[in-house]
C-alpha cells in the first residue's frame, strides 16, 4: 500500500510541476517574447531640496524632457538606469505609462533636432543614488526600497 | 546619450571643442554651466535595383555603396532657459549627395515660459523644418522605422528646400485634460541654392541660381497623455527666386519667383508590440515668373502612406509600408501628361511596397534590410537617371544597411 501512496505522490507531483511549469510559461509568453516576469517596484527620488510629491504628467513632462524646470525657477537634472534594462522598462511601464521605445524616440529627436537633449545614463543603482544626491535639482528611479545614502522618495499623485 | 566617455569620443570631443571644460564622466561633468553634450551617427547602407538608380549607380550588377550619412551635434545648455545646438552633417547619396560636410542646424534656443501647463519658447538660426513625423530627423537612420524614408512625402528630389531654414522659430505647448497640444511656426528664408531644386523644378540643371525666400512653416500636434495616439498637421508654404544667368534670361516672364506650399496630416497609434503610422500630404509648385511647362506647373500632387511595425522582441522589429504618390491629382495615371509631352505616363505616379527588418544589435548599433516593389517613378532623381530612355516602370530595390551612433 505505502509504495502505491508513494507512488500516486509521486504522479501527483510530477502533474503538479507540470502545471507549474506551464503557467510560468504562459505569464512569460503574456509578457511577451524575451521579457522577465522579475516583479520591480521602482521608488522616484530626488535630491533632498526638491518637492516632495508630482503629478504623474508632471513626471512624464520631466521624463520626456520637455519640462526642465523646477517650481521655483531652478534646472531639472534626469537621471536614468541602462534604457535597455529590466529596471528602465518597468518604470516606464509602470511608473510612466509609456511604452521604453516611445520615450527613446522622444529622446532621439530631441538629441537630433537640436531642440533638446537626453537624460543622463548611469550605470548602477549605486550610482544612481550618489548623482542624486551630489546633484542639485536631480531627479531618478531606483528598483530597491531601502536607501543608504540622502536622496528623497516622493509620492506621485 | 552619453554613457560613458570612450577614448574614441574623447578624441572627437577635443576635436570638436578644443578646450572645453568636458570631463569623461558623462554630460553634465561639468560642476558649473554650460553644460555640453555630443552625440553622433553613422549610417553606411547598400542599395541594389534591377532597374533605375536610386542613391547611386544601383542598377550596376555590383549595386552601390553610395548612400552614407555621418553626423555630429554639440549641444550647450548655459540655463533651462538658454542653450544652444549645431550639427554637421556629412551625406553621400548618389548625385544629390557628395559627402561635402554642411552645417544641418545651428541654432540658439530661448524659452520664455516652462511650467507644468504651458511652454513658450524661441528658435533663432539655422533651424529644421518642423514638418511631418520624421522631417527634422529625416537624415538619422536611429529615428526612422527603415533605411528610405516614405519617398512620397521625403522626397530625394526637393530635399535640400524643405530640410532645414534661416529662421526664427515661435514654440509652445498647452497641458490639457486629456494630453498635450503643442505647435511651432517658423519665418525665414529656405535653402534653396545648390542644382537639386533646379533638377527638381526644371528636370535639368541650369546655369542660373535659386535663392530663397521670406517663407513659413508651421505644425501643430496632440498626443495622449501616454503617447498612445500622436497626431500632427503640418503647413508649409515655402518660397524661392531663379536668378538667371547672363545666357538664359529668356527664361523668364517677369521674375523667378517659385512657391511650394503642402499640407500633411500625420497620424500614429503605438501599442506596445505595434506602432501604425499613417500620413496624408497635398502640395502644389507653382510659378508665375518662369517659363516652366505647364504640364508640371501649377498642379496639385497627392502623396500617402500606411506603415506598420511589429517589435517581434527587443532585438528585432519587422517593418511593412505602402505608400503612394501622384504628381497630379487630376491625371493619377498620367496620361493626360503622356498624351501633351510624349513622355512616359509612369514618370507621373509611384507606389512602393516595402517590407523589412530591423536587428538592434545593442544600443549603438543597429541593422537593417529591405526590399521594395515599385510600380512607377515620379519620386526617382533625375541626377541618378539621366539617360531617361533607360527608366523603366515596374522596379524593385533591396537595402541592407549599419549604423551606429553615439
Amino acid at each position: 500500500m505505502s509504495i502505491i501512496y508513494r507512488n500516486k505522490s509521486a504522479i501527483s507531483c510530477r502533474l503538479l510541476c507540470r502545471r507549474v511549469v506551464t503557467c510560468v510559461f504562459l505569464t512569460w509568453l503574456s509578457f511577451g517574447v524575451g521579457v522577465n516576469s522579475v516583479a520591480w517596484s521602482n521608488e522616484i527620488i530626488v535630491h533632498p531640496t526638491v518637492e516632495t510629491t508630482l503629478s504623474r504628467n508632471t513626471l512624464r513632462s520631466i521624463y520626456s524632457m520637455r519640462l526642465q524646470t523646477w517650481e521655483d525657477g531652478s534646472g531639472i537634472t534626469v537621471f536614468v538606469l541602462d534604457p535597455a534594462g529590466e529596471a528602465h522598462r518597468s518604470f516606464c511601464l509602470d511608473i510612466l505609462n509609456i511604452f521604453p521605445y516611445q520615450l527613446q524616440r522622444v529622446w532621439d529627436v530631441l538629441v537630433f533636432s537640436g531642440s533638446g537633449h537626453s537624460p543622463v545614463i548611469v550605470g548602477s543603482e549605486q550610482e544612481m543614488l550618489e548623482r542624486v544626491n551630489q546633484t542639485p535639482g536631480s531627479i531618478g528611479y531606483i528598483a530597491q526600497t531601502e536607501v543608504a545614502v540622502d536622496v528623497k522618495k516622493i509620492n506621485i499623485q | 546619450m552619453l554613457k560613458k566617455l570612450t577614448f574614441n569620443k574623447y578624441f572627437l570631443l577635443v576635436f570638436f571643442f578644443g578646450s572645453s571644460s568636458w570631463s569623461p564622466d558623462g554630460i553634465y561633468a561639468a560642476s558649473k554651466p554650460p553644460h555640453m553634450m555630443l552625440n553622433g551617427f553613422v549610417m553606411q547602407s547598400y542599395g541594389k535595383t534591377d532597374s533605375n538608380n536610386f542613391l547611386g549607380d544601383t542598377s550596376s550588377a555590383r549595386g552601390s555603396l553610395d548612400y552614407t550619412e555621418i553626423g555630429v551635434n554639440g549641444f550647450l545648455k548655459f540655463s533651462p532657459k538658454l542653450q544652444l545646438a549645431s550639427q554637421l552633417l556629412s551625406r553621400r547619396a548618389g548625385k544629390i549627395d557628395d559627402g561635402m560636410p554642411k552645417l544641418d542646424y545651428a541654432l540658439v534656443d530661448y524659452r520664455v515660459l516652462d511650467n507644468q501647463k504651458h511652454g513658450l519658447g524661441f528658435r533663432v538660426g539655422r533651424v529644421k523644418n518642423p514638418f511631418g513625423f520624421y522631417n527634422e530627423t529625416r537624415d538619422v537612420s536611429f529615428t526612422r522605422e527603415n533605411i528610405i524614408l516614405p519617398q512620397s512625402i521625403y522626397f530625394e528630389r526637393t530635399r535640400d528646400v524643405t530640410i532645414s531654414s534661416d529662421s526664427v522659430h515661435i514654440y509652445g505647448h498647452k497641458q490639457m485634460a486629456f494630453g498635450l497640444i503643442g505647435g511651432q511656426l517658423g519665418a525665414g528664408l529656405p535653402l534653396a541654392s545648390g542644382e537639386n531644386t533646379e533638377y527638381a523644378l526644371f528636370g535639368v540643371n541650369r546655369p542660373g541660381e535659386f535663392s530663397g525666400k521670406p517663407s513659413l512653416i508651421g505644425r501643430v500636434n496632440f498626443e495622449l497623455d501616454n503617447l498612445g495616439i500622436l497626431a500632427a498637421y503640418s503647413y508649409v508654404n515655402l518660397n524661392m527666386e531663379y536668378k538667371p544667368h547672363a545666357s538664359e534670361s529668356a527664361l523668364l516672364n517677369r521674375n523667378g519667383l517659385v512657391n511650394f506650399e503642402a499640407h500633411v496630416f500625420s497620424i500614429k497609434y503605438n501599442l506596445i508590440k505595434w506602432s501604425f503610422t499613417g500620413e496624408y500630404a497635398q502640395r502644389k509648385m507653382s510659378s508665375d515668373g518662369l517659363r516652366v511647362s505647364s504640364v508640371v506647373n501649377n498642379k496639385t500632387g497627392e502623396s500617402f502612406y500606411a506603415q506598420a511595425v511589429y517589435r517581434v522582441s527587443k532585438r528585432w522589429r519587422v517593418i511593412s509600408r505602402y505608400d503612394v504618390l501622384y504628381a497630379d491629382i487630376l491625371d493619377r495615371n498620367g496620361n493626360e501628361f503622356s498624351k501633351a509631352t510624349l513622355q512616359a505616363n509612369y514618370s507621373r505616379f509611384a507606389k512602393d511596397a516595402v517590407l523589412g527588418v530591423q536587428f538592434n544589435i545593442n544600443r549603438s548599433w543597429m541593422s537593417r534590410m529591405e526590399l521594395h516593389l515599385i510600380d512607377g517613378t515620379a519620386w526617382l532623381p533625375i541626377q541618378d537617371n539621366l539617360d531617361s530612355s533607360a527608366v523603366v516602370r515596374k522596379w524593385r530595390m533591396f537595402n541592407a544597411s549599419v549604423s551606429y551612433r553615439f
